[in-house]
């Protein structure tokens, strides 16, 4: 009975797997909802069958996300469904620390998929995603030495011994506060 | 195309490093890592250490200045916020110079400050400056300049495109609003006016700010409960009857009541607090001492 007449989105990873989704999980990320008003209501249509309508629902491909990372998107867009829209101000001045119970098990995934969750949360313009994924990182480095960080992310010392020498001068500057 | 199991960090372009530095941008120590890190990092925490600036002590100012980061980094800097700086004839030179995309300009009881620098630094960031924060000396630091009706003429002229103009603890009077009201420019992005602690002030240069066509987009007002100057309960009550669309901020210092009549300031509390339950466009801000919450905590900021 849920969601009878929901109307459906197909979205289509690029592996060309398909996923079902319903319109106001899609609607999280701006881009989608965009190209949706773009589409208009009336190409979309009403489900009533299932399994009768499914080749009439018009798919949007999404070359750049690949199935398992839409998963993980369809998951946190389908959890967060009736979250209010954030604005635009004050982003990032709330603490890195205030990550609920289930976004933080959401994000226990490992580096490369919470890296392609990134991409995916930038592409697809899902800002609260993008925040928390992003938020998740910014923790992986917080308190972190320098040779901390590049053996976490397999990053290369590519500086001079001279130029971290002039960095390190310039830091003094900025701990000074 | 291929799909990759692993990305690497750096394969990120530069706006999602930057979000992701902008969460730890309040921790130094963070920040200076990361620009150990790798070159590409150090860009970025370039960019996210020098795009908002403060100086809070003499010291850390003439550092910054002489080892050069001011001219190295100034292009980065969109808010600056000097508080308690001694500015010499120098650094306004290198400020006029450095300095001119900023979005916000803080001047919070700096001393040697000047009408004309100041005029002529706001000239040459008007297209971008969006707010603009200037505090007196209020009564006791004597050294700070004194923010007054001269000083502030030459300088709003070019101040027409803000969005928030902040004028603290200064000595300016209704004739500095008669001019932001009546300037021939319309201040059409200005939404907030905060005149804290500015005791010359009085009810009716503040009704003159609600003159019809003037001021579109103003929708926040910071005002000091001043009892002497028309800026009491009933003002307030006026005005947040007859424009429900603006929010009012009252800041009330209790030490201006506390010696002589503090039965009276407890009554005066009362119906003010009351004003604010009754209407809710009116918030109130109780000033303990010399300084609000806000301004203790930029001033704690500086030892």
């Amino acid at each position: 009975m849920a969601g009878a007449d929901q109307k459906m989105i197909r979205l289509t990873s690029s592996e060309g797997t398909e996923f079902l989704v319903e319109r106001a999980v899609v609607e999280k990320s701006v881009l989608l909802k965009n190209m949706l008003e773009d589409v208009g209501e009336s190409d979309l249509g009403t489900i009533a069958n299932l399994t009768l309508l499914f080749f009439f629902i018009p798919a949007i491909p999404l070359a750049n996300v690949t199935g398992p990372i839409l998963t993980k998107v369809i998951e946190y867009c389908t959890h967060h469904r009736d979250d209010p829209v954030v604005t635009q101000e004050d982003d990032g001045r709330k603490s890195s620390a205030d990550i609920d119970d289930w976004d933080k098990e959401f994000c226990k995934v490992d580096q490369g998929t919470l890296f392609e969750l990134i991409l995916a949360a930038n592409y697809l313009d899902i800002k609260p995603l993008l925040d928390l994924t992003c938020k998740t990182v910014a923790n992986m480095i917080r308190g972190k030495t320098p040779e901390e960080i590049r053996k976490t992310f397999n990053i290369e010392n590519d500086f001079t011994p001279e130029e971290e020498a002039q960095v390190k001068k310039e830091n003094e500057w900025c701990e000074e506060r | 195309m291929s799909v990759k199991t692993l990305r690497d960090i750096n394969s990120f372009p530069e706006g999602i490093l930057l979000k992701i530095f902008h969460h730890l941008r309040d921790l130094s120590r963070d920040i200076a890592s990361i620009s150990l890190t790798c070159k590409r990092w150090h860009a970025c925490a370039v960019i996210v250490n020098y795009s908002s600036v403060s100086f809070n002590s003499q010291d850390k100012w003439n550092t910054f200045v002489s080892s050069g980061l001011l001219n190295k980094y100034a292009h980065h800097i969109e808010s600056i916020l000097f508080s308690l700086i001694d500015l010499s004839s120098d650094d306004k030179e290198l400020l006029l110079n450095c300095c001119t995309s900023l979005t916000s300009i803080q001047l919070l009881k700096c001393k040697n400050l000047d009408s004309d620098f100041l005029r002529d630094w706001v000239k040459s960031n008007k297209k971008t400056l969006q707010s603009l924060r200037l505090w007196g000396p209020k009564l006791f630091a004597s050294s700070v300049t004194a923010v007054t009706d001269d000083f502030l003429a030459p300088v709003l002229v070019h101040c027409t495109n803000l969005k928030e103009l902040r004028i603290i603890g200064a000595g300016i009077t209704d004739a500095s609003l008669l001019r932001i009201a009546t300037s021939p420019n319309s201040w059409h992005a200005l939404e907030w006016i905060d005149l804290a602690g500015c005791l010359a002030v009085t009810g009716f240069g503040v009704a003159e700010l609600f003159s019809p066509g003037h001021l579109p987009a103003l929708k926040n007002l910071r005002l000091e409960f001043n009892n002497k100057n028309e800026m009491d309960v009933d003002f307030f009550e006026f005005l947040a009857n007859s424009f429900p669309n603006y929010n009012f901020h009252i800041v009330v210092a209790y030490w201006y009541y506390e010696p002589r009549a503090a039965a009276k300031y407890g009554n005066m509390m009362e119906q003010l607090a009351a004003l604010s339950r009754r209407k809710n466009n009116v918030s109130l801000e109780r000033r303990l001492g010399n300084t609000t919450t806000e301004e203790f905590t930029l001033y704690s900021a500086n030892s």
